[in-house]
């Protein structure tokens, strides 16, 4: 199994019947299909706009995690939050917050969203001109999983734990 | 306002569909006009700009960005009587349109023909 680490090319990370530990849990991968895109327009801002990804439709359903990559388009700044991250083994950034604007490439902006409860995002959107309107756009893969007792071999997102005791790969 | 002309190109693949859209308009009023209205999903850019002065005076012709109802003008040409203005990529906006582009002048008729990407 490969470790997980930032690439550039869109492609999915787990294939079926490999393990990923999210949330303390572990998680056997059954099938990997392509996401459903996402894509937000928000138009005539002209001051801080707080908006919950996951009422706009971007949300995993039970027993599905979903990696996804974001693009930000439009004259704005968007602090993204990943809500519900709590635990050493999920959350997307190491940090809960990122800020992103258009600049920022989507492979650097890359989050797990587990079922309904763990790594749904949210999103601040400050204008840089008014009015601005910004473009959300997440495009990645949906992994469906069930849990498994402790596996042989799992693996972890490097950028939420670096350092840990134990197995894995 | 003159029969309008459009043509609609689309590029690429997938989720990464750009369509180019051409179109040519002639005004017979003065005051702001609609142009182009952008689909929701798309953000448009405007890549050519020609404004053609018909009229027997120098024309102050605005084109006018819409982000859901509030507007921003971007651009202002002057346009000697009976003659044109042409605009390239580099001389207009680098910024998107994410609902309607409009123009408005002081002058009628005058025409104009733009060219514009949807993303």
């Amino acid at each position: 199994m490969e470790r997980w680490f930032y690439s550039v090319e869109l492609e999915p990370r787990l294939k079926p019947r490999e393990c990923v530990q999210v949330d303390g849990r572990f998680l056997e991968v059954v099938e990997v299909r392509p996401a459903l895109p996402f894509d937000l327009k928000l138009v005539g801002i002209s001051s801080t706009v707080d908006v919950d990804l996951k009422e706009r439709g971007l949300r995993a359903l039970k027993d599905e995690l979903l990696d996804l990559r974001l693009r930000v388009s439009g004259p704005v700044r968007c602090t993204l939050r990943v809500e519900g991250a709590a635990g050493p083994v999920f959350g997307g950034w190491g940090a809960v917050e990122r800020l992103a604007d258009e600049g920022v490439s989507p492979n650097l902006l890359e989050v797990l969203v587990f079922g309904e409860e763990r790594g749904w995002l949210h999103v601040r959107v400050e204008p840089v001109a008014v009015p601005a309107w910004a473009r959300l756009r997440a495009e990645g893969f949906a992994y469906v999983v069930r849990e498994v007792p402790r596996p042989a071999a799992w693996a972890t997102p490097a950028y939420v734990w670096r350092s840990r005791a134990g197995g894995g790969t | 306002m003159g029969h309008p002309s459009l043509r609609v190109e689309v590029q690429g693949g997938g989720r990464d569909v750009m369509v180019r859209v051409s179109g040519s308009r002639t005004f017979t009023a003065v005051g702001e006009q609609d142009l182009l209205s952008v689909p929701d999903p798309y953000v448009a850019y405007l890549r050519r700009l020609r404004v053609t002065n018909l009229s027997a005076s120098a024309a102050t012709v605005k084109v006018i960005y819409y982000s859901g109802a509030m507007k921003k003008e971007v651009l202002t040409v002057l346009v000697p009587a009976g003659s044109s203005a042409s605009l390239r990529e580099d001389e207009l906006p680098l910024e998107g349109c994410p609902t309607k582009v409009a123009v408005s002048s002081d002058q009628q008729p005058y025409a104009v023909d733009y060219s514009a990407e949807l993303e």
